[in-house]
């Protein structure tokens, strides 16, 4: 695959996909905006590699397991980016959150990295144990308890089971 | 319950509007972060670098930006303006001073670019809630989160002359100084004087359509630069104007 054949498939793959990468990177995050840099700074990240992603025959698994690397490499950085300000030249619009979505984040939020991010792949993105292995850089089995131990969480979660409860009429 | 956890994680992102990507920005981006990389880039040096951009407020944040990071693309040396990236972004103001209600972040635009000697430059440009469009001109290298996240470190409005960061505000040792402001057109060069040290810095314009005949000045002074003055030169070295704290 020569250089303009990488690059259009690049193109394809963004155009395509990054609607599913943002779903996903957005229960990641909690946060619609921290999404974007997440999905933008994994494809910066994939892009001088796609001729090998590509090779590699399932790039969303590369595109997602970046994610997840870039997502804990911010974790693990302290911040020293911002300037305090003793004045802010403006505010803020306020964000239009639907009851749903600020009810799942919130939970999924308080979930561990990992888990939040097995229960993401797993019931969102609807990937196997093994596919989800594969984002996460772990074993099949590693996922099956990470997923088991965030789902109990979540059952024991008080905003979100009354969410579901109002659903569905009843947890299944 | 895994049916119904399903369907709640496809309607919490259901209604999320998604605005496409830029993908000759982000190859853009990634072509940059290869370059910097390999010019080893990420060595702690100060820079100095300095911005005359035309115009009273930016049409646009993302114009505006991509403007203002060609100018500084230039005036660093780069001669290919069309190395600049412009992202989009996040601006984030969460550690504001202690006992403020720390704000949102919103939605920024990023551009970004990198000298010959591989230094970054990163600009950030957003849209202000009274409709005037404001720029961001952080220089941290290594000291930040990631790439994308290097233009929160600094913000000001053009609309007048403002300073952060540094130590006068109380930022982390290490943080850049940046000043924004305008300036008569007729500016050619600016003499700041920043501590013990004086710089003369080449007046820049921006071939932005939009501009119209104020000057604005954006100058990223070295980290641990504890006093700021400036006089802007006109051609003939007159004073035409000048910022003395």
């Amino acid at each position: 695959m020569n250089g303009q054949q990488v690059e259009a498939d690049f193109r394809a793959y963004v155009i395509a996909r990054q609607g599913v990468l943002r779903r996903a990177a957005c229960l990641l995050t909690g946060d619609a905006a921290l999404a974007d840099d997440l999905v933008q700074s994994a494809l910066i990240r994939c892009w001088p590699r796609w001729s090998r992603v590509c090779v590699r025959g399932d790039p969303d698994a590369y595109v997602r397991r970046t994610m997840v690397n870039t997502l804990a490499g911010w974790r693990r950085r302290r911040w020293t980016a911002e300037v305090p300000s003793e004045r802010l030249p403006d505010q803020p619009a306020p964000q239009v959150e639907s009851e749903v979505r600020a009810t799942v984040a919130g939970a999924l939020l308080r979930l561990p990295p990992r888990q939040r991010a097995a229960v993401v792949f797993r019931f969102l993105d609807d990937l196997s144990e093994q596919q989800t292995a594969d984002a996460l850089g772990c074993s099949v089995g590693t996922v099956k308890s990470q997923t088991s131990r965030a789902l109990a969480r979540l059952r024991q979660d008080p905003t979100l089971t009354a969410l579901l409860l109002v659903e569905d009429g009843a947890l299944t | 319950m895994s049916d119904t956890l399903s369907r709640a994680l496809q309607r919490a992102v259901a209604d999320d509007p998604v605005t496409p990507f830029d993908v000759d920005a982000v190859i853009a981006a990634a072509r940059l972060r290869r370059r910097r990389r390999q010019a080893g880039a990420l060595s702690a040096m100060p820079v100095l670098v300095a911005l005359l951009i035309a115009g009273s407020v930016l049409p646009n944040a993302a114009d505006g930006v991509r403007a203002a990071a060609g100018a500084v693309a230039a005036a660093a040396g780069l001669q290919n303006k069309s190395d600049v990236a412009v992202l989009r972004g996040r601006f984030d103001r969460t550690s504001i001073a202690d006992g403020q209600e720390p704000a949102a972040t919103r939605p920024a635009e990023v551009a970004r670019t990198v000298t010959p000697s591989g230094q970054p430059i990163v600009m950030v440009g957003y849209r202000a809630q009274d409709g005037s469009s404001c720029l961001g001109f952080p220089q941290l290298p290594g000291q930040t989160r990631s790439d994308l996240e290097l233009f929160a470190s600094a913000c000001g409005n053009l609309n007048g002359l403002a300073i952060s960061g540094g130590s006068e505000t109380g930022a982390a040792p290490g943080a850049a100084r940046s000043v924004f402001g305008s300036l008569p057109r007729a500016a050619t060069r600016l003499r700041v004087t920043a501590g013990s040290v004086r710089y003369h810095l080449p007046a820049t314009t921006s071939d932005h359509p939009d501009l119209d005949d104020r000057v604005y000045v954006v100058a990223l002074l070295p980290v641990g630069a504890e006093q700021l003055a400036y006089e802007a030169l006109d051609e003939d070295d007159n004073v035409i104007a000048r910022q003395d704290p």
